[in-house]
């Protein structure tokens, strides 16, 4: 036989194999995910509800695969790739890799925030990095639909969740599981949700109005400076080297766009303690960087401007209030130190200096305060006022002088109606460190600091047992 | 964050182009084209016609903000993969830049059209069916392999050409 004769088979062979191993590869995720599944120390329902998605999707995969076009098997494996990937998540979720007195709490704040309907598995990651994946559901539905020969309908039947229901990841470090300050962060990862609503409605028609321009100005450049140029694509040759450029601008402007919407989020829910918390991750890197360098994020120092200007309220002296007094004038003061590095303009001239950040920038700056406003009212309406450290001074303090008594700030007085938020206790435990180490320099040894991360931490967890429970409680005594 | 929603996009932008690939090979064998085949080839004529800024259709139809930007992702995509069959076209005896492009807009007519010839354009000649549909595939496998790298672990350590100067891209403003 020549090989003209023999190639048709070989394909058919080619073709054989490559179902076999994808129906076999579905088959072991789904057996991986049972497994996984079986193991119940979850702190919430969450993770459960993942792994039925990962073991029902591939249940169905492995029975359809048969129907599936040829071409599409790579597509296939890829998602078979990805979502056997997302068997992490779950099992990082269990009871003992995570901050468990916080998990409840702190998924309760997003759900008020995000609604009824979401769903999120915190989990920590060995990276040193915040983040947030998802949207998982949403994930699996759009690619699903794109293969008319899945069994989309009869998926949706056989899941625990609802189909308007979301899940999230949000992730933390695990070298920082204690560190509850730290995880102030995860304001900044919700304010991705937001974002990704924003982006999704209304970046692709305020960028377009723009894009003419932008691409104009590159078209110039890149003219000044011709790229080698094959005889038969001359025309080609260009727009390729004008497409590419334009890309980048496009994503440096909607990446850039996105991590300042987050950080504002993170300020507007949290307050000054997520500048606290999000100084304390950015210390140890170079503030001016530029995003070409950083897959598009924007420079720190950028980033710390732009969160100061925005609680400049917390930093005027509010005589009446005897705001700014002992307690929380030396975590106004530090704050004040953060705010003089970013007197320097060192970012800038590393955006201006090049032509893609230059116009990204230019658009974002032109554009932010619009958009942050509408990503605001995007948030529920009980969070629709930011949260003033100001206006809840007094308040702080009282838990403050809780932490210095080695009390858990959950509320002011024994067995209050009225525990303690998750914003002010993180608040009263960002002022307690910084007025300790700024006092008696000998603070700060692990013991301190594992001290105020149990204690905030029994804070977070009581406060949420009082605010779910509190109610019924109250019933019975009465 | 990892955005599976644009993962997901990307998804449904390469299953969609690898879709209209498999209908313009079966059109061009005789088949008819079923509902899904219509929608599927129509998103892809408008979407190339979007993609590609040498198509200078006189009365451009309006597509949404979503298109648009899809486009702007893909677009550097398009043009790497037509450099890169730059040999198929030459075998079908397009010797010039113009001839090309020529191509190019009657494969995107008859993208919309559903393979018949309409106003202005002829309909596919058989060797321009398969290589129209190689172009889709091309452009639809690419997009496939950047999201997962054709499963091969991405390097986190190596050094890359961040600034790509050999692609005026960092040609400072300044100087």
């Amino acid at each position: 036989m020549n090989s003209i004769q023999s190639f048709p088979n070989i394909l058919k062979w080619q073709e054989h194999f490559q179902r076999n191993e994808l129906r076999k590869f579905a088959l072991f995720l789904r057996r991986l995910a049972e497994k996984v599944l079986l193991t119940e120390d979850f702190t919430t329902k969450t993770p459960q509800k993942l792994a039925r998605l990962i073991i029902e999707t591939s249940k169905l995969l492995e029975t359809s695969i048969q129907e599936a076009p040829f071409e599409f098997l790579p597509s296939i494996d890829d998602f078979i790739e990805r979502i056997a990937a997302h068997l992490r998540y779950i099992e990082r979720a269990r009871i003992t890799q995570t901050p468990w007195s916080l998990v409840h709490s702190a998924e309760y704040f997003f759900k008020q925030q995000v609604g009824p309907k979401s769903n999120f598995i915190i989990r920590p990651t060995w990276s040193y990095n915040y983040s947030l994946i998802g949207e998982f559901w949403g994930f699996y539905k759009t690619v699903l639909k794109c293969w008319s020969w899945f069994p989309l309908d009869e998926l949706k039947k056989k899941l625990p969740f609802e189909d308007n229901e979301t899940i999230y990841c949000i992730s933390f470090p695990r070298i920082e599981r204690q560190n509850c300050l730290l995880h102030v962060n995860w304001g900044h990862e919700l304010g991705h949700i937001f974002a990704a609503k924003w982006m999704e409605t209304n970046f692709a028609n305020m960028w377009t109005i723009v894009q003419p321009e932008i691409q104009k100005r590159i078209q110039d450049h890149v003219k000044k400076n011709p790229p080698p140029v094959d005889p038969l694509f001359k025309e080609v040759a260009i727009h390729d080297s004008v497409a590419r450029l334009t890309r980048k601008t496009m994503d440096t402007a909607r990446s850039g766009l996105c991590e300042l919407v987050c950080d504002i989020i993170g300020v507007h829910l949290f307050g000054p303690s997520a500048i606290a918390s999000a100084f304390e991750f950015a210390s140890r890197y170079f503030l001016d960087v530029s995003p070409l360098q950083c897959h598009y994020y924007p420079p720190w120092r950028y980033r710390f401007r732009e969160m100061l200007n925005y609680c400049e309220e917390d930093f005027e002296n509010h005589s009446d209030i005897s705001y700014h007094g002992s307690v929380i004038k030396p975590f106004i003061n530090w704050l004040h130190q953060v705010k003089e590095l970013t007197y320097q303009k060192s970012d800038i001239q590393i955006l201006e200096s090049n032509i893609i950040t230059k116009e990204a920038y230019d658009f974002i700056s032109s554009k932010s305060d619009i958009i942050i406003n509408q990503v605001i009212s995007l948030l529920p309406s009980c969070s629709q006022k930011q949260y003033k450290l100001h206006e809840r001074s007094e308040f702080i303090e009282k838990l403050v002088e809780r932490l210095r008594h080695g009390i858990p700030p959950n509320e002011t007085v024994n067995l209050s109606k009225n525990p303690a938020s998750l914003q002010d206790i993180i608040s009263a435990g960002w002022i307690f460190q910084i007025e300790r180490s700024s006092k008696d320099i000998k603070w700060g040894k692990i013991e301190d600091i594992d001290v105020l991360f149990r204690l905030v931490l029994k804070a977070c967890e009581s406060s949420h047992i009082q605010r779910i429970w509190g109610p019924e409680l109250n019933k019975k005594e009465e | 964050m990892e955005d599976l929603g644009m993962t997901a996009k990307l998804f449904e932008t390469s299953s969609n182009l690898q879709l209209a690939s498999i209908w313009l090979k079966r059109i061009v064998e005789g088949e008819q084209v079923d509902s899904e085949g219509k929608e599927v080839l129509t998103w892809t004529g408008k979407f190339l016609y979007e993609v590609d800024w040498s198509s200078k259709i006189p009365q451009k139809t309006s597509v949404g903000g979503g298109l648009a930007l899809q486009a702007t992702s893909v677009r550097p995509t398009f043009y790497s993969s037509l450099i890169r069959i730059a040999p198929k076209f030459k075998e079908a005896g397009m010797k010039t830049e113009e001839e090309i492009l020529n191509f190019l807009r009657c494969l995107y007519q008859n993208l919309l059209t559903l393979g018949a010839p309409g106003k202005g354009h002829k309909k596919l000649k058989y060797f321009e069916s398969k290589l129209g549909a190689l172009l889709l595939h091309e452009i639809s496998e690419s997009i496939l392999i950047q999201i997962n790298n054709n499963g091969f672990p991405r390097t986190s350590i190596s050094l890359k050409d961040e600034w790509e100067p050999s692609r005026n891209e960092f040609n400072t403003v300044i100087s």
